[in-house]
């Protein structure tokens, strides 16, 4: 066994074994969030990250994976753990039909069309009362059962996230190794050299699309059965969700597989101590702190935390650039 | 018109910068133009559809003419989306 697969096995012990020493309710809800959120960031990362399609429309697909779930399940008693699939399956449609086109459109003009269509969805979602129950949002009622996918204590959900985390990272460490990360990684770096290298540019992107928008939405149902409340504002949500998993991929490290993961457990844990010690004693002071610890880290790690850890541990020699 | 609150921005934000890149980047004009677009189908839709679906009409709007016109209507062409990057 080589050391990197036995750090790993190390990791994963250690995420698997630390609800053994903590009980306490509080501090296994921040670990969900950081799972959550790492693994959502991690799925945005395969487009962003190493295809360099920069989609702010992500929330989208987090919102129909959500409400997908939820209405089958509640409409038509379909078990979650089914609607989570179907939810995916749905998104990657949608994201063939209109991100599949914006690939024509580079840069910040692709990342502002997706936002344009992830604020569109979100709107419909509003607007379509009859089906979503616009702004009142939609509650699912608490039985807990392995089919409804709900469980009395959070250990349930712990293992849960954690798996989908574990698999994220696996699967963006294969791409990463593989011959589409490279392809994926040429395409980032200059479109129209790839092409001319003979890699078949639309077939790399819509994998790694369909790959992404799939797994956003099975996180997107792993959240509505986790909070049990949806609403549009916040399955939609722009800043809660497309803008927050960009900032943990970019404080994490853009194009890594651990990257996003980092960032989740660096600014989920964060913003939860700021609003604990600031939220009660003058509102909203929080929200200004998160954001200039975010300027901050992005000014002192403009690499991220996944390539300032892996400088310091092959203590490189100064000025000497990092490689890939 | 609006009331004045520190949340006001964020509801000229987006319209903004729709606005600028309908038109084109780094063209006057073509701000002028993507405003007129942008606020014609808003009041448009608001009155002969319904004001919830306002933002919903011209974001696809901006979709729809970005997938004709890649760089915006006035925009520079080919390589102009690497304007500010």
């Amino acid at each position: 066994m080589s050391g990197k697969t036995v750090w790993a096995i190390v990791g994963v012990l250690f995420l698997g074994g630390i609800p053994l020493f903590v009980h306490n309710p509080y501090f296994l809800h921040v670990f969900i969030l950081i799972f959550l959120y790492g693994a959502i960031s991690g799925a945005w990362n395969i487009i962003a990250g190493y295809a360099g399609q920069f989609s702010l429309g992500h929330a989208a697909f987090f919102g129909i994976g959500a409400y997908t779930s939820t209405l089958l399940f509640l409409k038509l008693g379909v078990t979650p753990w089914l609607g989570m699939v179907a939810g995916g399956l749905l998104s990657a449609l949608v994201s063939v039909l209109i991100f599949y086109p914006c690939f024509k459109l580079k840069g910040i003009f692709f990342a502002l069309a997706t936002l344009a269509f992830g604020e569109v969805i979100m709107q419909v979602s509003i607007y379509w009362r009859g089906l979503t129950r616009g702004s009142l949002g939609l509650m699912i009622p608490f039985r807990p059962s392995f089919y409804n996918m709900m469980f009395e204590s959070k250990l349930g959900y712990y293992y849960i996230t954690l798996i989908f985390l574990l698999g994220i990272i696996f699967l963006s460490y294969s791409i990463e190794k593989s011959k589409m990360g490279f392809y994926l990684k040429a395409i980032k770096d200059d479109e129209d050299a790839a092409e001319a290298m003979a890699i078949d540019t639309a077939k790399c992107k819509l994998a790694a699309l369909l790959i992404s928008s799939f797994l956003t939405s099975v996180g997107g149902s792993l959240y509505a059965q986790y909070i049990t409340l949806i609403e549009p504002e916040v399955a939609f949500s722009l800043f809660g969700i497309s803008i927050q998993i960009a900032i943990m991929s970019i404080i994490g490290g853009l194009g890594t597989f651990l990257g996003p993961a980092f960032g989740a457990v660096v600014l989920v844990p964060l913003g939860e101590l700021i609003r604990d010690l600031l939220g009660g004693k003058t509102p909203g002071i929080h929200a200004m702190i998160y954001g200039i610890m975010v300027i901050l880290i992005v000014i002192l790690l403009p690499k991220g935390i996944m390539r300032w850890i892996s400088d310091l541990v092959q203590k490189r020699p100064k000025g000497v650039p990092a490689k890939g | 018109m609006y009331y004045a609150f520190p949340g006001v921005g964020g509801y000229f934000m987006l319209a903004a910068v729709v606005v600028i890149f309908l038109g084109g980047l780094g063209n006057m004009i073509g701000c002028v133009l993507g405003g007129f677009i942008i606020g014609i189908l808003e009041v448009f839709s608001g009155y002969f559809l319904t004001t919830a679906l306002k933002e919903t009409i011209y974001f696809s709007a901006f979709i729809l003419i970005l997938l004709i016109k890649p760089t915006g209507i006035l925009g520079l062409g080919k390589g102009s989306e690497r304007i500010g990057t």
